[in-house]
């Protein structure tokens, strides 16, 4: 990881916000370095929304401290606050052309015109649309939108960059691009970001560190590494990734599908005969069905062509988790 | 007519009647105003006037009651419509932003002075102004044309304000933009076309408002449906025609000004409740 570890930027402490007893973020602790970026991801519902927004000032907190850069934040209204946020959607003005929706916070800021009209030239080369000032938002496609939504809270050069499900709104390709060219942006500028989604892909690709949260607590933090190779309960094990949970003598063992090694019938933890082959590009899916549960396995493509249907095989668990 | 009947078709044919007919119902009475109007010479039994010219003009125009409740007329608009303005444009915001309880209560309760009939409310109205020495005076009839419009001043902003999402809000307020500077250079601007439509009624709305300027507002404030009334009662028809024509003219010019923004969209809009 590239951030400083010891160099936090933002300390979230006990945070509570609660909209009903089962609704809400309870008692969450974060730590945010310098220059990485954190994601929130979770269900909908499980207050990742609710965090972002008391960061951002948009939640007035019950309990607990946010600090930011060493002050405290959370009573400040959210145009006080050194953040800066963007939306799902919705987030440019459309009577204003674009030069004047990111100019808007510049010119509270009593920035002279000259200096305000080359930050923003500038910041539309960086999210890669020069020249659009003079456009309307309803003139650009929704991915554009975004990625002047993306400059204009940059311009603001907030402490920490918001960005709540900024990308769900878009189709898949474009919604690739976007994350390329936002991973792009944070490294050429060391900012700092708090990423809310509820895809665990989008999390894997993006993130310095993964928040996994859940009915409003956060279960399990690090890096996309260590959460997809050591989650720390079930809950953190089903929601990233595929996983095989078998259960055990009391226990539940975690099996990803490509630690499922096949083998001979009779070598194997367990048997039983393959009900499903699917390609799915460069690696093939294959479901066993065993006594009591299916399986799932994953090889790649040129293995997958020794096995048939309903071929009788032995498994077994190259890497397994229990809890 | 039984070519015209064949080629068309029936159906068509009775499409064409029937428009025919609607034309003539909504046209026929403005042409025959426009006629009237510009008459000279118009005795019975002729179907059109004898000679044209501009003597009903000048008649409506030399006498000084008639100047006077033209401007009477626009006063009366311009500060009932300011004034609604002031009061209602709150009260949609709230609507439309905060979701209280008895919220579509209060939206109903708008549309309570629309459900009587009127005469009633202004004579149950008049009685309340006598105690309060509004009678006859220009507050008393501004009291009047506003509790008519504040169903139009409430619903179909509270409609425009809808339409402007939270995030565009909090957008400008994450950009430091305090609630005030918000609700003025954001909010406001984007429910412009829905507030201008409003407007508009309200404005139009006073302006060809009688019943109750004449129960509240004679004998000093008379507007110029008021004097129509006495004009149509003491003179020929073409003297209401010309003063009917001066009434229409500002609605015209707002309506073809702001076409743009009024139409069947920004109604439904606007009269949505939710």
């Amino acid at each position: 990881m590239k951030s400083d570890q010891n160099n936090v930027k933002m300390q979230i402490r006990g945070v509570t916000k609660r909209f009903s007893p089962t609704e809400g973020v309870f008692s969450i602790d974060l730590d945010v370095y310098e220059g990485e970026l954190v994601t929130l991801l979770g269900p909908s519902g499980c207050g990742k929304t609710t965090l972002l927004r008391a960061i951002g000032g948009f939640h007035q907190i019950d309990e607990g401290e946010i600090r930011l850069d060493g002050t405290p934040i959370q009573n400040l209204p959210p145009e006080k606050r050194p953040t800066a946020m963007v939306f799902q959607s919705y987030n440019l003005w459309p009577h204003m052309t674009i030069y004047e929706n990111m100019a808007f916070g510049l010119r509270l800021r009593k920035q002279s015109k000259q200096e305000i009209a080359q930050k923003v030239a500038h910041m539309l080369d960086v999210v890669k649309m020069p020249g659009c000032e003079k456009k309307y938002p309803a003139q650009l496609s929704g991915g554009q939108q975004q990625r002047i939504a993306i400059a204009r809270a940059l311009l603001l050069e907030p402490s920490v960059l918001l960005l709540d499900e900024p990308f769900s709104a878009l189709d898949a390709k474009i919604r690739g691009q976007m994350r390329e060219e936002l991973k792009r942006i944070q490294q050429s500028l060391g900012i700092t970001i708090v990423f809310v989604t509820h895809d665990q892909e989008e999390a894997m690709a993006l993130s310095d560190r993964i928040a996994v949260m859940r009915q409003g607590d956060i279960e399990q933090v690090g890096t996309p590494a260590s959460i997809y190779d050591n989650p720390e309960n079930e809950f953190v094990a089903g929601f990233i990734g595929q996983m095989n949970l078998i259960e055990d003598a009391g226990h539940k063992v975690a099996v990803r599908p490509e630690d499922v090694v096949l083998t001979a019938p009779s070598e194997g933890q367990d048997s039983g005969e393959i009900t499903h082959i699917m390609m799915l590009g460069h690696y093939a899916q294959i479901l066993i069905r065993t006594k009591d549960l299916e399986i799932r396995c994953f090889l790649p493509r040129e293995q997958a062509t020794h096995y048939l249907l309903h071929q009788q095989v032995g498994v077994r668990y190259a890497k397994a988790k229990v809890f | 007519m039984k070519r015209l009947y064949y080629g068309l078709g029936r159906r068509k044919f009775i499409e064409y009647i029937l428009f025919a007919v609607f034309i003539l119902f909504f046209y026929g009475p403005l042409c025959n105003m426009l006629i009237l109007a510009f008459a000279g010479e118009y005795e019975y039994p002729d179907v059109i006037p004898q000679t044209y010219g501009f003597k009903w003009w000048d008649y409506v125009l030399s006498r000084d009651n008639l100047l006077s409740s033209i401007t009477t007329s626009f006063l009366v608009a311009v500060l009932a419509t300011a004034i609604s303005l002031a009061i209602c444009l709150p009260a949609a915001y709230a609507i439309s932003r905060i979701k209280f309880k008895g919220r579509k209560l209060v939206m109903f309760s708008f549309l309570l002075t629309n459900a009587f009939p009127k005469m009633g409310i202004y004579t149950a109205m008049a009685v309340v102004f006598y105690q309060l020495n509004l009678m006859g005076t220009l507050p008393g009839v501004l009291l009047v044309h506003i509790v008519n419009t504040m169903l139009f001043m409430t619903w179909i902003p509270a409609g425009a304000f809808r339409n402007v999402h939270q995030q565009q809000e909090e957008a400008a307020r994450d950009a430091g933009a305090g609630p005030v500077r918000t609700f003025f250079q954001i909010t406001l601007p984007m429910a412009f076309p829905g507030i201008a439509v409003a407007a508009i009624y309200t404005f139009l709305a006073s302006l060809e408002e009688s019943q109750g300027t004449m129960l509240i507002g004679l004998p000093n404030i008379k507007t110029m449906p008021v004097e129509l009334y006495g004009i149509i009662l003491d003179f020929p028809a073409s003297g209401g025609a010309v003063f009917a024509i001066i009434l229409l003219i500002p609605s015209i010019i707002l309506l073809v000004l702001l076409r743009k923004y009024v139409g069947p969209d920004t109604l439904s809009k606007g009269l949505k409740l939710r």
